[in-house]
């Protein structure tokens, strides 16, 4: 049983790691957020962990979404249905609605797209391929580990909540 | 000479700065938070040196540090630095200003001596040498010690507002026809009710649309090899904070729409026009505001008694024909002798 428990696919989070270096070393908003205030887990400048802990909620994402394009250039539109073509079929509801609607099958957020679905044991699994996420002050923040532009790190839409690992499925899920 | 290189992205701001900055009359540009947050966006380290006599500082030079290998399209690394490369003497942020000041007692031969010395003690064997830019041709023997190359640049423009007691006395001294287009440029401005002129200082800006209104003017000059990266907004935010800085806005009344920005950096004597950016006319721009801004600037520098205008480079036929009077510019290469 215990090779289910597994609390996180191997690469997941050394991937984010890796997100999170790029962003701060190509894209401008998380430059001089975690230059100047810093975050944590990773802590890119010692001593500076930040106001939250580094997340950005996600209403000044979309007020900044040119800053959140990389110095290289790219798209500065968010897409409200990335991962929808690949989630199954499911009632759609935002993150923070997920709670109250037992009858929902994918979160979708209209700026990170779909972040999450209702798995057969009930619980909200992570899109962990495409999605990372984590606890932080303002709530969950949600990291795209695959689109290089608008880069989304640590995003916080504003809803509490935890990441852990579903005790059927081993994959990681995250608890409203 | 003792010496501290700082990085002002790490080290905190040194007690005796505020001191230095005014002693030096050096500008905004040079506050502390300002060079901060304008390392922390640049593709190339930052170094901040200051040279001592005793316990007195006697010199302060910015420089980035051009090593290999560099990003395109990268802020500088964190924490290490290139080992191979040159220090690239210049004005944080812009190249309009020379990028070091030495106290008047202390001869500038001595000064760049010592200054390289300083460099390479702190940055090691890989500093093959120093590029000082906007320096006059008076001062080229004194800084290159017989070894270097000398190349002249863009000139820098002034315009001496000391010379007169008011802004009809400038005009005056304007050619006729740019006298009667000024006239009607700031006729035609203040007739126009939708656009408000706004003059703030140490002023709490929104960055957004003055980034977005940047962005044109980076569009327009930054090259296809290394492309222009726009600053921070951060960036924008702490320099337009500073108590000495001029912050103009351009705006639409009806739809507040931004429609363009610039900064002026004071100075008792002698303040610098710095960066200037307008929406293209295909985007909603007004034609002619940069002479609007030309002149209110002239005249708020003559009412203030400043003796003189620093324009930059660039522009140099609309320059002249405001007034303005080229000095010319070298840049110099010197590289690290090893005796």
């Amino acid at each position: 049983m215990a090779h289910c428990l597994t609390v996180r696919p191997l690469l997941w989070t050394p991937t984010y790691r890796r997100v999170v270096r790029t962003a701060f070393a190509t894209v401008p908003h998380y430059r001089e957020l975690w230059a100047l205030h810093g975050r944590t887990d990773p802590t890119l400048v010692p001593g500076r962990t930040g106001a939250h802990a580094g997340a950005t909620p996600a209403e000044v994402a979309v007020e900044r979404l040119p800053d959140l394009v990389p110095l290289r250039g790219g798209p500065a539109e968010a897409n409200p249905y990335r991962g929808l073509e690949t989630a199954p079929l499911g009632h759609p509801v935002p993150l923070a609605a997920a709670r109250d609607h037992p009858g929902a099958g994918i979160i979708r957020d209209d700026l990170l797209g779909v972040l999450a679905v209702r798995a057969d044991c009930g619980r909200w699994h992570l899109c962990h391929r495409d999605v990372y996420a984590r606890a932080t002050p303002l709530g969950l923040a949600f990291t795209l580990l695959r689109q290089r532009s608008p880069m989304l790190v640590d995003i916080a839409p504003g809803t509490q909540g935890a990441v852990g690992a579903c005790p059927i499925h081993g994959k990681p899920v995250v608890e409203l | 000479m003792r010496a501290d290189v700082l990085d002002p992205r790490t080290d905190p701001e040194p007690a005796y700065w505020d001191d230095l900055r005014t002693q030096a009359g050096l500008r905004a540009d040079w506050a502390w938070p300002v060079l901060a947050v304008q390392a922390w966006g640049a593709r190339t380290p930052q170094l901040v040196t200051v040279l001592f006599d005793g316990a007195e500082p006697v010199a302060a030079v910015n420089a980035g540090w051009l090593g290999l290998p560099a990003g395109r399209f990268s802020f500088a690394r964190a924490g290490s630095r290139p080992r191979l490369g040159a220090l690239h003497v210049r004005g944080p942020g812009s190249a309009a200003v020379p990028g070091w000041w030495s106290a008047e007692h202390v001869p500038l031969a001595e000064f760049a001596d010592a200054y390289t010395r300083a460099a390479r003690a702190a940055l090691g064997p890989g500093a093959l040498g120093v590029v000082w830019r906007q320096v006059r041709p008076d001062q080229v023997d004194q800084i290159k010690h017989r070894v270097g190359k000398a190349l002249t640049t863009e000139p820098l423009w002034t315009i001496h507002t000391g010379r007169w007691t008011d802004r009809e006395q400038w005009l005056m001294a304007l050619s006729r026809s740019r006298r009667s287009n000024l006239r009607g440029i700031v006729k035609r401005m203040t007739a126009d009710d939708n656009l408000e002129v706004r003059v703030q200082t140490g002023a709490v800006i929104d960055d957004r649309p003055v980034a977005e209104v940047m962005r044109w003017n980076d569009a327009k000059y930054g090259g296809a090899l290394i492309p222009r990266v726009r600053v921070l907004g951060g960036y924008l935010r702490e320099l337009s904070a500073q108590p000495d800085v001029r912050s103009y806005s351009y705006l639409d009344r009806s739809t507040g729409r931004l429609l363009a920005f610039g900064h002026v950096l004071d100075h008792p004597q002698r303040p610098v026009v710095r960066s200037w950016s307008q929406l293209p006319r295909d985007r909603g721009g007004i034609r002619d505001l940069y002479f609007h801004h030309l002149a209110s600037v002239v005249g708020w520098s003559i009412d203030e008694g400043r003796l003189g205008l620093e324009l930059g480079k660039g522009k140099s036929r609309e320059k002249e024909s405001l007034g303005a009077e080229p000095t010319e510019q070298v840049a110099l290469a010197v590289p690290t002798r090893w005796w």
